[in-house]
């Protein structure tokens, strides 16, 4: 791999002004989600119109570490209701079960979703409609979570143009017409059994 | 094509195409895939896989479009180095 510094320059193609040359400078570049950006990354700059044209491979690193920085942890601010309702789930699931299993909850509904076995159409669905009153106080939900569920949240944020809030919210709705209301018994006794694995 | 463009990458001739702010589904910044990766997911592509098209702004270059493993992968040569322009899931409908 090249090494390229401040000010070195290469060919180009800009889709505004076709071949240009690009200058290599420190920039802080925005993620075009709007989830925040990268700071002070080394990026080929037109000539023409300033814009930022390309990225070598030297900066993806720490382009990776910024992404990971701005998409974080799992956090939400939601009406009461709607952390009763997980709660509900989860104990109807394992009536011992900790805080800790609603995160696993959580993440086992939103990869049915990143995996298709679930359609994300149905998710953007339920962040839509009134699932539940929105009256009442707010309370906080917040999981850490690893690089790969990480990625998996991006990964389905990206695919429905859903927010982290709206997301945990259409999840939520999504349990609660499985599990509270019961309308899958069978995924229930599914879960159930999961359950039951992890504790042995 | 397939052969010049592995190469191009195996060498790190390649840079990543952007319009002003950084493509927040690209793989390499989300951590899903790395070069190798990606190398693997070409090398396992078939030419019924492949489509070009050229360049919007600059007809005189071939831009490519390999779908595959449900996987998109976009990009052109310049002046010896590859630029990615894409590189993320398939859009499920």
């Amino acid at each position: 791999m090249k090494i390229l510094h401040q000010g070195d320059t290469e060919p180009a193609l800009c889709d505004l002004d076709g071949r240009v040359t690009v200058t290599y400078r420190y920039r802080d570049v925005p993620f075009s989600d709007g989830s925040g950006m990268a700071r002070n990354v080394l990026a080929g700059i037109c000539d023409v119109c300033s814009e930022v044209l390309l990225v070598p491979p030297q900066s993806v690193p720490a382009i990776a570490a910024s992404r990971r920085r701005s998409t974080g942890p799992l956090e939400a601010s939601l009406p009461a209701s709607y952390v009763d309702t997980l709660d509900a789930a989860v104990s109807l699931v394992d009536t011992e079960a900790s805080k800790e299993f609603r995160k696993r909850l959580l993440m086992y509904y939103l990869h049915r979703y990143a995996r298709g076995d679930e359609a994300m159409a149905e998710l953007v669905g339920l962040a839509g409609g009134a699932e539940q009153s929105a009256s009442g106080p707010n309370r906080r939900l917040s999981f850490k979570l690893s690089e790969q569920a990480n990625a998996k949240v991006d990964y389905v944020m990206n695919e429905t143009g859903l927010s982290k809030t709206q997301l945990v919210k259409a999840l939520i709705g999504k349990i609660a017409a499985d599990l509270v209301r019961r309308t899958k018994a069978r995924r229930l006794q599914e879960l159930i059994a999961l359950c039951e694995v992890m504790k042995a | 094509m397939k052969r010049r463009v592995l190469l191009a990458l195996i060498e790190g001739r390649y840079r990543i195409a952007h319009r002003a702010s950084l493509d927040s589904k690209n793989v390499f910044y989300t951590g899903e895939l790395d070069l190798e990766d990606l190398l693997l997911i070409l090398m396992g592509s078939r030419g019924t896989e492949h489509r070009v098209t050229p360049h919007h702004r600059q007809p005189d270059i071939d831009v490519h479009v390999i779908v595959s493993g449900g996987w998109y992968i976009k990009f052109y040569f310049f002046e010896g180095a590859v630029d990615l322009l894409s590189v993320h899931r398939t859009e499920k409908s």
